[in-house]
């Protein structure tokens, strides 16, 4: 494979971005790949995504992979940047050879006077999607581009300029999912499920295990009460049994007395039964509250440690990398 | 809860009931229906009516029971016409002469003639009498059911 001179100094100036990157706070580096398109052109398609890869420059908050480097690596990988947008396909094409820590596809389809555009922002390292913005418009076309690029905006989790936001029309329905943000209601669910298990999803391990060995102790307890109490049943049918067909009168009173003993042990029984799981249902409840209450402070992009080994295509060389986020 | 026919605190006694109180068989089959007598004092001799169905219940045999019992076996008769109406005797003989307490009197057995719930009942002409011939009150008199499938 023979690279030019200017390429050679694009990788460098690229490492070295990606190097002063992981100095800034919450600065991410960002592949941007040509969105998806149905009912424009090719040639519009790549036009918006310049659009909108312009406007996440000015964001401030992502640094991004230079084209022709990401182009190369997609072309070597045998694919092309026309027929290679969706994620799946990008992560196979580049994996983490180029030390990006995003990449952002998306699609823009349009139909009548309608727009649906859809920004996904993937972690390379772990191929989840972090960020999925998707919005609905219905207006002149104009708009929909303040849209595209209001979008580079909420996919970095900054808020528009209120120039751009000044310049919007038509109408639009948004939907910003986060798949792999930690919430307060999926900790709930979970902690409805098991208890404990929310405040292990929220990091809170410790806290985590005291409710869940709490309850564990508690339903223990419960089921030994349980056991204790199916005895004492088992005793008074066996009793009642026995007294109902006696004819002696003196065993017909032995066994109504050891009838009466056996009911007195089975309703003691039943009532810390009764207690047991009263607690273990409090506990229960007080754990979902809690998991709820946490407060969860979402990990900016770019926080991560990582280290990556990989081999660089265009150097001909394999690759250490450490990324350290700094604050 | 506690409704054994022979639980004093059930029944009141003096008393003469039958135990258990619910039979259930198939027609043509027997059935051994129990008299007892419930908390008695110091009696010497009983006659016992019982009224039956006699449409469904015929009486096969009668036996005695143990409650009479002493070192000489008890008068014991029975009379039944098939009228529906049977009248059981026993006197307590030897030196002892009377007895106290809850036992079984006589064993019945019915045999039974039709379907469907045939009642049995202890009538109140019944008797309990002492060793000088003087009735002791009944408190309770038993009533029975003998279902025929």
């Amino acid at each position: 494979m023979h690279y030019s001179v200017k390429q050679f100094i694009i990788i460098v100036y690229a490492c070295f971005i990606t190097q002063a990157a992981s100095q800034q706070s919450n600065v991410i580096t960002v592949a941007i790949f040509d969105f998806e398109q149905s009912g424009i052109s090719e040639l519009e398609v790549q036009t918006l995504t310049q659009r909108f890869t312009a406007e996440l420059g000015n964001t401030a908050k992502a640094i991004l992979f230079d084209r022709d480097v990401v182009k190369s690596q997609i072309t070597s990988a045998g694919y092309t940047m026309s027929n290679c947008k969706d994620p799946e396909c990008v992560l196979a094409a580049i994996g983490d050879t180029l030390g990006v820590q995003y990449i952002i596809t998306g699609s823009i389809k349009k139909k009548n006077e309608r727009y649906a555009l859809q920004a996904v922002l993937t972690d390379v390292e772990t191929g989840g999607e972090e960020r999925i913005i998707k919005a609905n418009y219905k207006g002149p076309v104009d708009g929909m581009v303040v849209e595209l690029e209001i979008m580079a905006w909420d996919v970095m989790e900054q808020d528009p300029p209120e120039s751009l936001i000044a310049k919007r029309k038509g109408k639009t329905k948004k939907k910003i999912r986060r798949p792999n943000v930690k919430t307060s209601l999926g900790a709930l669910a979970r902690a409805s499920v098991v208890p404990g298990w929310g405040h292990y999803y929220l990091d809170q391990n410790a806290r985590g295990l005291s409710f869940y060995s709490a309850e564990l102790v508690t339903l223990s307890l419960g089921y030994l009460a349980y056991l204790d109490y199916k005895r004492a049943y088992d005793k008074v049918d066996i009793y009642w049994t026995k007294y109902k067909l006696e004819t002696d009168e003196d065993l017909l009173q032995y066994y109504k007395g050891q009838t009466l003993e056996a009911e007195d042990l089975m309703i003691r029984k039943n009532s810390a039964l009764t207690t047991m799981f009263r607690a273990a249902a409090a506990i229960h409840v007080v754990n979902m509250i809690d998991a709820y209450l946490i407060d969860i402070t979402p990990e900016p992009l770019g926080k991560k440690t990582s280290l990556g080994l990989g081999y660089d295509p265009i150097i001909n060389q394999p690759q250490l990398r450490l990324s350290i986020a700094l604050d | 809860m506690f409704d054994n026919i022979l639980d004093a605190e059930y029944n009141d006694p003096p008393a003469l009931l039958f135990s258990p109180d619910k039979y259930t068989s198939s027609v043509g089959e027997e059935v051994d229906v129990r008299l007892y007598a419930l908390k008695v004092e110091d009696v010497a001799s009983m006659r016992a009516r019982i009224l039956y169905d006699n449409s469904r219940l015929e009486v096969s045999s009668v036996s005695q029971g143990s409650f009479f019992e002493s070192a000489e076996p008890p008068l014991f008769v029975y009379d039944d016409n098939g009228s529906g109406q049977l009248d059981i005797y026993s006197v307590i003989m030897g030196s002892e002469k009377k007895v106290s307490g809850t036992g079984n009197i006589a064993i019945i057995t019915f045999r039974l003639s039709g379907y469907g719930d045939a009642s049995i009942r202890i009538s109140d002409e019944s008797q309990l009498l002492d060793t000088d011939g003087y009735d002791i009150e009944l408190q309770s008199l038993g009533e029975g059911v003998i279902s025929a499938k």
